[in-house]
Formats: C-alpha cells, structure tokens, sequence
C-alpha cells in the first residue's frame, strides 16, 4: 500500500485512500453503471477516499465520446446519488477523469485500443499501472472479455502494479457450470485478483455480525448448541420481478438468494472465531463452516425443503398479478419464488440446531434479518397465564430495511401480581451513528482498491454453496409442478413451509 | 438527518434530583407523542460531552453546537456555567432534551443538563458534575476558557474525563497563552487526552496535503522539500503567527524528521522559520494575504517546493464558493507541466462540525502532540529572537 510508505499519514486520523488506480467497466452504458457504479464512485470522490489521479474507463459496444459519456453519467449521479446531486466544482474534478473506450467484448483490436488509452492515463494521472476491471455485463459475456483480457494481456500486471477483476453474480448456474467459470478464470487470473462480488456481505448489520460475535464476551459462551434453539435466515421481497421475468425464469429462489446471499450469512452466524480479520482467515472459517452443513439427498428433499410460486395478490395496498402472468414468464413455470430449507450442521458446536433458510418475493413486506432464537429456561418459575406473553430471548440481527440489532428479554408487568411480557432492547444504526453508513458498491469498490478481498466470495465458498444446492435443484426439476406449492402474492408463503417448522418453532412475523 | 426540534421543555430543577427529573421529563415527552407508536421517542446515548464556559452569552451558541452534536453522536450534555463575577455561592440547574427525527422519522433524543455555579461552588463543580455523568461510557469535556486551565476547579476534572477539547484559535504567538496551553497540555497528556479544535481545522489540510504524496513515483518528493510557504488570512488587530500555522508546520517538522534551526519575525505578521532534514535545509515562510472572504486567521494556501532535481511544486488553495462550501484545489506540478490539479467542495468547518468529529475520537493523537511541541519550540525561538532584536 503506497499510503503506509507516506510519512504524512503516519498515525494520522486521516482515512488512509488506496493507491492510484483506474476502474475499467465493461458494459458503461448499462444499468448497473449507471445505478450502482458510477454513483458509488463519486460518493467516494466526495468523501475524498479515493487516491488523486483516480480514473474510471467505460468500456462498451456503444459509439460514445468521453463528453458522452460523462453527460450519461452526471444524469446517473443526479439521479442515484445517495449522497445528494454534484455540484459543478465536484462534478468537474471527477468527470475530469472519466473517459470512454468502443469496442466488442470479444474485439482485439478494441482492448489494445482500451491498453493504449490505459497507459496514456498513467502517464497523465499517475496511475502507475493499476487496474481494475468491472464486468458489469450479462454473464455470457463474462468468459469472452476473459479470454480477450488474457490474450490482448491487460490480465497480467505491471511490475510493482496490480490488476484486479470483480465479476457479478451469478457465478454459473448450477455445480458444473460453476466449476467451469471458475476453471475459465483460473486460467487468465490468479485466484488473488479476483473479486466476486456479495452486496449483501458489505451491508452494516452483515459485516456487524463478526463485530458482534467477536468483540463481545458475553455471547461466545451462548453461542452454541446447549443455548441456542434454532437460527433463521429470511431475506423476504415485496416486491416481484420487476420486469425481470426472463432473467427470473432461468434463476429462482434458491439460485437469487439462498445459494450465495444467505449461505453466506448462515456462515458468517455459524462459523468458529478467526484468528485475524484478514481476508482468507475469515473466509477459512466460513468455508469450513459451510462444508460442515449436512447435505440433503433427493429423499430427504421434500422433508427439509420447500418451494412455493405466487399468485395473485394484493402488495402494499395495490393489486399485484401471480408470477406465470408476469411479463417474460412462462404461464407453466415451476421457477420458484419463495425457498425455505432446513440445514442442520454436522459439528460439535451446532449438532442438532437447525437453521432455516427462507427468500421469497411478493411477501408481506421488504424485510431481511437474522434472528437467533434462544432455548427456553430451563425450569417456569412463573406462572403460564394468558397473562403471561413472554417467550424465550431472542436476539435479532437486522439487514435491511432497518440494520441493527434486537435483543428480546422478559420482563414482569408493574403491579402487584407478578406477570410477565416480552420487551425489546434495540440498536439501531440510523439512530445511534447519525452518520451515513457506506453503501454497500461503495464499501465493496473501496475494499478492491486496498486489496481487502474479506467481503469478497471465494471460489470454493460458491462451489461449497452450488454443490449444498444442488440435490434440492434437481429433486425439484424432476418433479415438475408435484412439489411446488402455491401463496397470496403479500402473504408470509406457502402454507407447507410451516411444516419445516416442528417442536413447538414457528417463522418469524418480521 | 431529520430537523434539530427542540422540544423547549427547560425547567429548573434541584441538582440531587436531576436523574428523577430526567425520567420525568422522558415520560412527559412520550406522552406528548400520543396516539403514537411505543417508540416514538427514542432515548439514545453514546457518550457524555460536558461543557464548560464562563461567558454566559455563549450558553445559546454552545446549546445549538450540542444540538447538533447530538444528530451525529447521541450524548448526554452537561453545559456548565462559571459565573465568575458573582461572589454568591450557588448552584442552579436545567434539563431539557435534544430531539431530532432521524432518517426513518423517528424521534430521537438526547438530555442536556444545564449547571450555573459561582462563588465557592465553581470550586466543586466537578463533585456536582460527577454523578450526572452516564455511567460507562466515553466522557468527553469541551473547556472553552483557556485562562483557567491552572485552575484546580478545572483539574478535578481530569479523572473524570477520557479526552478534554480547548480551541486555540484565537491566539497567535505572541499571546502569552499560546506557550502555556502548549507546555499545559504536554505536562498534562498523561492524566488525561486532550485535543485542539484548532488542530482538527488542520485535518482536512493535512489530509489533502498528504494526499498529494500518495502516487508512489511522488512520495519521495517529501524527503526533497526545500521551501514550505503557509498563507493566511490577514488580521490587522491580531499580532503574531497564527498557532494554526505553528501547528501544520510541526507537523510537517515532527512527520518528516526536520529538526529547527532557527526562527524570526520578518514582520508583526510574518515569521521565516529554519530546519535541518538530514543533507539539506528546508525553510518555512508564514505570511498573510488577504483574506478574500475566508475568517481571518484561517490557512489560505500551502506551497511545498522541492527544487532538485527537477523543481516539483505542490499546492493546496482554499477559497470560498458561492455557496456555503469551501474549495480547496491540491494541484501537482512537476518541472513545469500539470500533473494534478483538482478542485474540491467542503463544507465551512463549524463548531458543530468540528466537536462531531472530535468525539468520535478517543485516546491521545501523538501527530498533535508531536507537532504542538515543535510549535512551542518555534515560539520559544521568536520570543528569543524578539528578545535580542
């Protein structure tokens, strides 16, 4: 890191900034450039966290000046900016380095053209050769703009310089594919220069969680079999898909969140302490983790998972149509829209806790949390009256929409008799740190920058996830619409997902 | 953030009741709520920021800089006023609350507590003050009048507090306080942390200077410089170097390994200041300038030259905008040609701003410790050439 070799900053309470970089983006004038990457940037530029000279390259198919692109981008920045639209003096010192490169995916001759334009923006912004390249592109084109990067060698990095690559999800579409993907990068980068981009890893409450587990004393000694009941994982949409239908019908519920987003929090929840926070020392521990989870067979599928399609409903007050009559969808799809499954981990910390996992879209409400249930006392001392609400502690890890934390505790009523309810102890992001938290692109581009690969997904943790899928996948493909259970666009799911629950466990009403 | 409301619910109240008070002033503030949900308003707090003035018309200012605070760093305040005019002895008391709505509209509020004490009782301020501090958390103490640093009314404090914030602002070289906060502080770094608002001023110059460094081919310009040039706002009334520019030039000496040779006063407002950084020397020049719109005192501009082998010239400019920001333009040039030049938009730095970085901070900064001791150096060097010319 250039930075630890400026005396300046030594034990400055400054925020240290990366080395000059430039981010190329492949597909410039999509969605997620204009959505997510470019405003993303120019919050970072604001708060001046990134280094002096920092350039982005738009590369695409689109015949584009770099004035053209930039007013494409202002427009974006206006428009999703969380931080609020540029002024004219912020505006021109990051547009300043934006510039814009045509070409084909696969075209030659249009990367040299991106190598030259590369190396002129070293010399003149002091970039010194550092390079990341964002594939924000449909993943067909992901194994195309590999190979050209490989072969026009834009891959390889200059002496004392790095080259990164962030690719999106997903990462294949099933185990084989996976496997191949990652084959294919292996072949044009070292594992060390890839990034695989989670959003959900560098939310707040996510990256809270290893703060929590490991910087208070008082949960370790719980935090196991003999206390903890049961976890459950839920990352719940109002919404369907959104005139995605085509993309949907190839993913699924289990391919869009369970296989990466909520393994990965089920790891970050079960996973053994680290020995540091560096990158692959945490994600040792999350793959060790996740290989412990106890793989279903096909016969164990039905039991321990469910899957469900919604119809027609009503959603926040409007009426909402059922998912084969959505724009793009077959009207005899079996694409789930909602998963629930349950896990149970084969070592000696959870042996015999199951941990539920459930997405689903068109559901009551926009919610995502983890909640941790705690086993009961093991003796009533008190009275079981109607009275009496409490039910045992409950600690709740929120992600969105609200991030932050919940502790749920009895406590006896004022009065006489004694009687007791349930009261809540809440943290709460928004309102304990009045700052704003780093939207989650921000955090991940930044982490990129320093090398930081911590909330990044490793190659065997999406291999580990594709193949804990993989038995339910198929079971469900084999039986056409026999398993797929039917729920009310705006309710919790299917009915049969309250199955998976026994032992006096219920899902959470979030 | 939501809008500062104050909920103007300030009584009196007797001190030994002040915690009774508090709860009632909490239940009376959710009750105003009714009809709403059960967390309409929520009590938060972070950490304990007491306030010491004497002047009693800083009590507004100094209320809305905790208000403001409060949106950022949830706290409870404790402003305490010396009256030191007064011989009486008395002690009067006030809580009110700060709420704000937070981005989801929600209510969020924070107490303040209100002490005024003069005669004898300012001597026991601390006992008064003691038990209202929120238990277990960070205790922070904004001291806001630097003659009474030798006081032990403002001694007492110390084992009470984690980090204690004056702001030198004010003085210049020449005021016989500027030495004494200086030694103060480095005698007193060990019972307590402390921290200069003046110095957070520095951060953002510092900030961007350093970043002017970070490219790799030009880090190594630093251990090149030969001529730093720190610009100020010009005060006529004032007399004497402005501390802030002491302190970014003790940084720059106590970072880079410059050891002073020697200092002197060209004029009233201008000192040219000698080091030693291994083979060669490296002079420092503060001067006014006009101050063309920014608070006088303030850093206008900083220059670092580096004149072999090739002469590299790096700048921070800040000028005021349009609107409410500053801007700061850090530009690189090597041999002539532009290697960087980039204009940037702060916001001005207020009090409020200032203290909501401040108590985000714990612990000692030893940047501001070392670079507060070069600058008791360079004043000890102009008072002794002041002396013998």
């Amino acid at each position: 890191m250039a930075n630890d070799l400026n005396p300046l900053r030594a034990e400055a309470r400054v925020e240290r900034t990366p080395d000059p970089c430039t981010v190329v983006i492949f597909g410039a004038s999509g969605d997620l450039a204009k959505r997510k990457l470019v405003p993303a940037l120019f919050n970072l530029a604001r708060e001046r966290r990134l280094p002096g000279g920092f350039s982005i390259v738009g590369y695409s198919r689109s015949p584009l000046s770099d004035e053209a692109l930039r007013a494409l981008m202002y427009e974006a920045v206006v428009r999703f900016s969380s931080s609020g639209p540029p002024t004219a003096a912020e505006w021109e010192s990051f547009a300043a380095g934006m510039f814009y490169c045509q070409g084909g995916y696969d075209d030659v001759a249009g990367y040299t053209r991106l190598k030259e334009r590369l190396a002129a923006i070293d010399a003149e912004r002091g970039t010194s050769g550092n390079r990341i390249f964002y594939l924000s592109t449909p993943p067909s084109l992901i194994g195309p703009i590999m190979d050209t990067l490989g072969a026009s060698e834009l891959a390889r990095s200059a002496p004392g310089s790095w080259t990164r690559i962030i690719i999106e999800k997903p990462l294949g579409y099933d185990l084989k594919t996976a496997q191949e993907l990652n084959a294919h990068i292996s072949r044009i980068f070292d594992e060390s220069q890839v990034y695989r981009i989670d959003h959900y890893r560098a939310k707040e409450t996510v990256q809270n969680i290893v703060a929590m587990r490991f910087a208070n004393g008082i949960f370790e000694p719980v935090w196991n079999r003999r206390y903890i009941d049961h976890v459950q994982i839920t990352a719940a949409e109002a919404v369907g898909v959104e005139g995605r239908g085509g993309y949907y019908e190839g993913s699924g519920a289990v391919r869009d969140m369970l296989q990466n987003h909520l393994l990965q929090l089920l790891a970050l929840v079960a996973m053994e302490p680290p020995i540091s926070l560096e990158a692959d020392a945490i994600r040792d521990e999350a793959i060790k983790v996740a290989k412990a989870i106890r793989p279903l067979v096909p016969s164990e599928v039905d039991a321990h998972a469910v899957r469900g399609q919604y119809t027609a409903g009503w959603v926040g007050g409007k009426a909402v149509p059922g998912y084969r009559e959505e724009e793009g969808v077959s009207p005899t799809s079996t694409t789930e829209t909602y998963a629930a499954i349950r896990f149970e981990i084969d070592n000696w910390r959870w042996a015999g806790v199951p941990f539920f996992l459930r997405s689903g879209k068109r559901m009551t409400k926009r919610a995502a949390e983890i909640a941790v249930q705690f086993r009961q006392v093991p003796m009533r001392l008190f009275s079981t009256t109607e009275a009496d609400l409490h039910e045992p502690n409950l600690l709740v890890m929120k992600i969105q929409p609200d991030e932050g934390l919940t502790l749920r505790l009895a406590a006896k009523l004022p009065g006489h008799a004694i009687h007791l309810r349930s009261v809540n102890m809440e943290f709460r992001y928004g309102t304990s740190f009045g700052v704003r938290s780093s939207e989650a692109y921000e955090r991940l581009l930044l982490d990129c920058m320093f090398g930081d690969a911590t909330l990044f997904t490793r190659r065997d943790m999406v291999e580990t996830g594709w193949a804990l899928m993989m038995p339910i996948l198929d079971h469900w493909a084999a039986s056409g619409e026999r398993n797929l259970h039917f729920y009310e666009a705006g309710t919790w799911g299917p009915e049969a997902a309250n199955r998976l629950m026994d032992e006096g466990r219920a899902w959470r009403r979030l | 953030m939501g809008i500062v409301e104050d909920i103007e619910r300030r009584r009196p109240v007797d001190v030994a009741a002040i915690e009774r008070e508090l709860t009632e002033l909490w239940k009376a503030a959710a009750e105003a709520k009714d009809g709403a949900a059960t967390d309409a308003v929520m009590r938060v707090c972070l950490l304990n920021l007491l306030v010491f003035i004497t002047d009693e018309a800083r009590l507004g200012e100094v209320s809305e800089v905790v208000a403001k605070v409060t949106e950022s760093a949830p706290c409870r305040a404790i402003i305490m006023h010396a009256d030191l005019s007064r011989t009486a002895t008395e002690t009067h008391a006030w809580i009110a609350s700060h709420c704000h709505l937070d981005d989801q509209m929600r209510q969020v509020c924070c107490e303040e507590i209100r002490v005024a004490a003069s005669g004898s009782a300012i001597r026991y301020l601390a006992r008064t003050v003691a038990p209202l501090i929120a238990p277990d958390l960070p205790v922070f103490l904004w001291w806001q009048d630097l003659q009474t640093l030798q006081e032990k009314y403002f001694l007492d404090f110390l084992p009470e507090v984690d980090r204690v914030i004056v702001d030198s602002r004010q003085l210049t070289h020449r005021d016989a306080q500027a030495p004494q906060l200086a030694r103060f502080v480095l005698e007193a770094r060990q019972r307590a942390a402390f921290s200069d608002l003046n110095w957070t001023r520095l951060t953002r110059w510092r900030d961007l200077i350093a970043g002017l460094f970070d490219a790799p081919d030009l880090t190594h310009y630093l251990h090149q410089l030969t001529r730093v040039t720190i610009l100020y706002a010009k005060d006529e009334e004032a007399s004497g170097i402005p501390l802030q520019a002491l302190l970014l030039t003790g940084f720059f000496a106590a970072q880079l390994g410059w050891t002073l040779k020697d200092a002197y006063e060209v004029s009233r407002h201008q000192a040219e200041l000698r080091f030693r950084a291994r083979q060669r020397r490296v002079t420092v020049t503060i001067e006014p300038q006009e101050s063309q719109g920014l608070p006088q005192r303030q850093l206008t501009e900083v220059i670092l030259l580096a004149e072999r082998p090739e002469m590299a010239r790096f700048s921070v400019t800040c000028h005021p905008s349009e609107g409410a920001d500053w801007l700061y333009t850090p530009a690189v040039e090597i041999s002539g040609g532009v290697r960087y030049h980039t204009t940037i938009a702060l916001p001005q730095l207020t009090e409020a701003r200032l203290m909501s970085r401040e108590v985000e901070i714990f612990g000692r900064s030893k940047p501001y410790e070392r670079a507060l001791r070069v600058a008791l150096d360079i004043i000890t060097e102009l008072e002794l050439d002041a002396q013998f010319n």
